[in-house]
């Protein structure tokens, strides 16, 4: 027996305990009731829509917007084919803009405080310098994450792009564990965050948010469907980060476009924490000749921000 | 071709070149008219088409914001301005416009096209406008594979007054395209109207080996951009297959000696499950067995 | 029928199953309120989120995993030790070994639910066996959970099947018609004959083998969740067994703990004397020792060796949590050992004091495994907000650990109504000294 109650609360125990509706049906049915109806069968279903209240919805409707979705969550398993996707970031060019973190979290409709490309304030030792490291997720070719999700939630697809299916994740946290790059969020609350009303849902742009999954970089896998940019990548003001494929031994950060293996060769390309043996596809170019000092990625900052990097961690480089 | 200073500089500061998608409508309507700029620039593509194309964008906070559905007019003539054609810039903010091919156009006293780009203004954006003068220069391209190595032979002339100039002096580059841009990967220099460039060995094709090569003038002072493509087997054969057999801890199934390990351990313990339930089973049956 | 030699065994330890006194009621009272309000803090986590818990981006495994690994461990204690006094066949193992038994499958049955608690989405709780991933050390877990449930329930099942068939038969005690008519029916016809007798204990013996090897099994792969992250301070070889000595040390200290409870509330003093504490004990003090060994050989070569995560992690440790860990893993483990091991401190009382001691030490051991090596990652949390950088559990998570251990005493008193929670066959055949 379903309540007329409009009560927030009440709405988010049900959809929890699951009473059986699931999650498309209280999505969508407030979005297909009165809109396009495909192949009306005239059997009605009663469901409960965001708001509280019961509408009557073509089962077909639900139907159809479910098997797209189904489908949809099954190419994203696939990937490109014949890719092998590479991020390069130039140390030496970052300072600390943080455009690539607004625009992540812009294009996914993530909550302010969610960062899947976070910038941290790495100083190595007690007398080196320090240097702002962008981290997006590495999708690594040995990724810890993927072995021990106990559902298939997060998979790595063959183009090497791992993605996480929220509509499979049940929220258990191994894979945050399981990171040593600590790239993963979780979502604790009810991001509260509107999607389009047929919106289908596709792991590769994992829009919207889900409460209680995990979330993380996706390298932007929808705009590498129509050959763009991640949305990182485009935004960075100082060309920092780079993109491109291993198989094409080329990389770009939209202004310019350089051969992948003469990069490594003449910069000394590496990965952080190679002794890790989780294989990154995120290559990283040591910070030399720098065009912008350390100092200037502290300039312009809010206060919490510039809160956050005074005590630079565990990894203080005086002990 | 002669590019307004304050163009070039716009572009240089803003590095990106591909876009963001266009703010929703709300954003879009505010009632103070915002200013946009615009990027006028000229190819001539290998079908020998010249093509304007006037991009329209907001410089943003987060980078270019392109405009969609704004109408551009396209002129040309300095002294007397024609008409060449209108278009509408699309979801990436490119107003395309593709001059017919029998169109001859007018030259300046240099031997110069002059192009002009202009979007009026409406009520949400104020107007704006791009120039550009460039030379048309006729580019041919040859290939072939000798002893020493890929060549590319490449001939380039100007016009003037019905004559064959020979183009002298000029770099060109040769690209190949990637996924999102164009990599350059080898440069020529003409010299009396010709370039000999050799090709690199190393350039990963696709999986038969098959590459697209185009020699361009890519921004050029004067001849603004112009390419010649040519299909080729010249890649180096390159592609990415993870095998199906593949089993590992991350992959879809699990590698064999684990599947046959659990297997074993569980039958042996639910095995000795099974044998205690049987156990009272039978206590249970030696009880009716004694009541009968 | 069962005829018993000592007819004063079925009126002493069957106070509960002929009626329920007032005391029952009451303390079964305060369990089911605290219960209630652990329940309601469960609602309101559902309805809130996992932002009402202490749990943040970093540390995403809080006070319920260790409470998951709390309660695993006192039912593998509980499995060892029935298990291997059956084996063994020693003598005063029998009025102690009905509460290991009991002790094993009730933890089982809370310990699933801490996780259950930390889970983000149970609405999708059944994806677990529905897109199982073996590779995982979750689904072995889930598996071993699972096998090692149903292995302690028929284990306990089989050793109370001869107490049913007493209550069934006797006629020295009144009992209710319709728990008479249960007894009938749970007895399985068991009616003392060599046969059946035979065939029982081989099951008992079976079982009995299984659940050690079983218990192990489930503790190690628990201890394996941790072990094969790269997390520092997780990244141990040794953890499996560290794990598993660390259970039996808990589930040891909750044994005793339960044997004076109830030796107090039913007036037991007859049938568990001092040598059974002092058996007990004597087990304690031997696993304190083992668990020392383990703990200082952990510590000693993180702390020797210059690996810098390994530095960060017990510099963490010795400033963040100096108190718990002194008491974890110095009182903890040296004061059951001083205490049982001079024969001038064995008192009842004492030993005792030594178990609480073990069991709150061996909780904050769970602890500080888990906290400070989520607080201390690869990558330095640069974060502004002062709840993703330390941990702190909230009400709610304290409430629902309350409430586990509250569902522990209702389930215990629960039982106490159905069976005797001091052997009656098994206090029979130690008197009887009949051969099995």
């Amino acid at each position: 027996m379903v309540n007329d109650k409009s009560d927030k609360s009440r709405r988010k125990f049900l959809k929890n305990i699951g009473t059986g509706l699931g999650a498309i049906s209280i999505g969508g049915a407030s979005a297909i009731a009165g809109n396009k109806i495909i192949g009306s069968s005239g059997e009605k279903v009663r469901v409960l829509t965001a708001e509280g209240k019961v509408v009557e919805v073509d089962k077909d409707a639900l139907k159809e917007l479910k098997r797209e979705t189904n489908e949809r969550r099954e190419t994203a398993r696939e990937g490109i084919p014949n890719r092998k996707f590479i991020m390069v970031i130039d140390l030496a060019k970052c300072a600390n803009a943080r455009k690539c973190v607004e625009a992540c979290q812009e294009g996914h409709m993530l909550p302010k405080d969610h960062e899947w490309i976070k910038l941290y304030s790495i100083q190595d030792a007690e007398h080196t310098a320090p240097y702002w490291l962008p981290r997006p997720c590495f999708h690594c070719d040995n990724p810890l994450c993927v072995s021990v999700c106990p559902v298939g939630a997060t998979y790595k697809r063959d183009d090497g792009i791992v993605l996480v299916d929220s509509k499979r994740c049940i929220g258990c946290k191994f894979c945050m564990t399981g990171c040593p790059y600590s790239a993963r969020s979780f979502h604790w609350k009810d991001p509260e965050a509107e999607v389009p009303e047929d919106h289908v849902y596709d792991p590769e742009l994992n829009i919207p948010p889900v409460e209680g999954t995990v979330g993380k970089c996706v390298f932007c896998a929808d705009k590498l469907r129509n050959n763009e940019l991640p949305r990182c990548v485009q935004a960075c003001p100082m060309g920092a980060l780079y993109f491109g494929d291993l198989v094409e031994d080329a990389i770009t950060n939209g202004a310019e476009t350089l051969r992948f293996s003469e990069t490594m060769e003449q910069k000394h390309g590496y990965r952080y924490l190679e002794e890790l043996g989780t294989h990154p596809s995120v290559y990283y170019l040591p910070p030399v000749n720098r065009l912008f000092d350390y100092d200037s990625g502290m300039e312009g900052l809010s206060e919490q921000d510039r809160k956050r990097y005074k005590d630079t961690g565990p990894r203080d480089a005086k002990k | 071709m002669k590019i307004k200073k304050y163009n070039k500089f716009l572009v240089s500061i803003i590095l990106t070149v591909f876009y963001l998608y266009p703010l929703t409508a709300q954003e879009k309507g505010e009632p103070e008219k915002m200013s946009p700029y615009m990027e006028f620039k000229y190819l001539k593509n290998t079908e020998e088409q010249r093509i304007l194309d006037a991009k329209i964008f907001l410089a943003g906070e987060l980078g270019i914001i392109p405009v969609e559905g704004l109408p551009v007019r396209f002129y040309t003539n300095m002294e007397e301005p024609e008409l060449l054609g209108e278009a509408v810039t699309d979801a990436h903010g490119i107003a395309r416009l593709i001059i017919p091919d029998d169109l001859i156009l007018p030259v300046d006293e240099d031997n110069n096209w002059w192009f002009y780009a202009e979007f009026e203004g409406n009520e949400q954006y104020e107007m704006t406008m791009e120039e550009i003068s460039l030379m048309d220069v006729n580019l041919s391209m040859s290939l072939e594979e000798t002893e020493d190595g890929k060549m590319i032979y490449l001939e380039a002339y100007t016009m003037k007054n019905g004559e064959k100039v020979p183009v002298s002096d000029e770099d060109i580059f040769i690209f190949v395209p990637r996924m999102f841009s164009l990599l350059q990967v080898a440069e020529g220099y003409f010299i009396d109207g010709e370039a000999e460039v050799e090709f690199p060995d190393n350039v990963p094709g696709d999986g038969a080996g098959n590459l697209t090569v185009i020699a361009r003038f890519n921004d050029h002072w004067q001849f603004a951009n112009v390419e010649k493509r040519i299909e080729t087997t010249w890649g180096v054969p390159s592609s990415h297959d993870v095998a199906e057999s593949h089993r590992a801890l991350w992959t879809q199934i699990a590698p064999r000696w684990m599947i046959v390990t659990l297997s074993i351990m569980l039958v042996g313990v639910w095995g000795h499950y099974l044998y205690a339930i049987i156990s009272m089973i039978r206590i249970k049956r030696i009880e009716k067995k004694k009541n009968k | 029928m069962i005829e018993i030699k000592n007819k004063s065994l079925v009126h002493d330890l069957t106070p509960e199953i002929v009626s329920t006194s007032r005391k029952w009621y009451f303390i079964f009272g305060i369990f089911v309120i605290i219960w209630a309000v652990g329940i309601y803090a469960l609602v309101q986590q559902i309805d809130k989120g996992h932002i009402v818990t202490g749990m943040r981006d970093n540390v995403v495994w809080g006070i319920y995993i260790v409470n998951f690994i709390f309660f695993m461990g006192l039912s593998y204690a509980g499995a060892l030790i029935s298990g291997v006094l059956h084996l063994f066949k020693s003598n005063w193992r029998a009025p102690v070994i009905r509460f290991a038994e009991l002790i094993t499958v009730i933890s089982l049955c809370i310990g699933p639910f801490f996780i259950f608690f930390c889970i983000g989405r149970l609405d999708r709780l059944p994806f677990l066996f529905a897109f199982p991933r073996i590779q995982s050390p979750i689904t072995w877990d889930v598996i071993a959970i699972i096998t090692d449930l149903f292995g302690c329930f028929i284990f306990l099942y089989l050793s109370l099947i001869e107490d049913f068939a007493i209550l069934r038969d006797t006629t020295d005690i009144t009992i209710k018609p319709w728990k008479k008519k249960l007894y009938r029916i749970l007895a399985l016809g068991y009616l003392g004959t060599e046969k059946q007798y035979k065939i029982l204990s081989q099951a008992k013996n079976i079982m009995a083998a299984m659940i050690i090897a079983i218990a192990i099994i489930v503790y190690s792969v628990l201890a394996w969740i941790f072990g094969v992250t790269l997390q520092p301070g997780w990244h141990s070889t040794i953890f499996g067994p560290y794990f598993v000595i660390a259970a039996v040390f808990s589930g040891t200290g909750l044994l005793i703990i339960l044997m004076q409870l109830f030796r107090k509330i039913y007036r037991l003093e007859k049938y568990i004397t001092k040598k059974h504490f002092i058996n007990v004990g004597v087990l304690l003090l031997i696993i304190a020792a083992f668990y020392g060994y383990f703990t200082f050989s952990d510590y000693l070569t993180k702390w020797y060796g210059s690996v810098k995560m390994d530095k960060i992690l017990i510099d963490k440790l010795f400033e963040d949590y100096y108190l718990m860990f002194i008491f974890a893993n110095y009182l903890g483990i040296l004061i059951p050992i001083i205490i049982v091991g001079i024969p001038r401190f064995r008192t009842i009382r004492n030993i005792v004091i030594a178990a609480v001691i073990a069991l709150v030490g061996l909780w904050f051991n769970r602890y500080i495994i888990v906290v400070p090596t989520l607080e201390s990652p690869f990558l330095p949390i640069q974060d502004f907000r002062m709840d993703f950088v330390k941990y702190s559990p909230t009400w709610i998570e304290w409430a629902l650990t309350a409430a586990g251990v509250s569902i522990f005493g209702i389930f215990m008193m629960l039982v106490s109504k159905l069976a005797p929670l001091v052997s009656i066959s098994e206090m029979e055949d130690s008197e009887d000294n009949r051969k099995p």
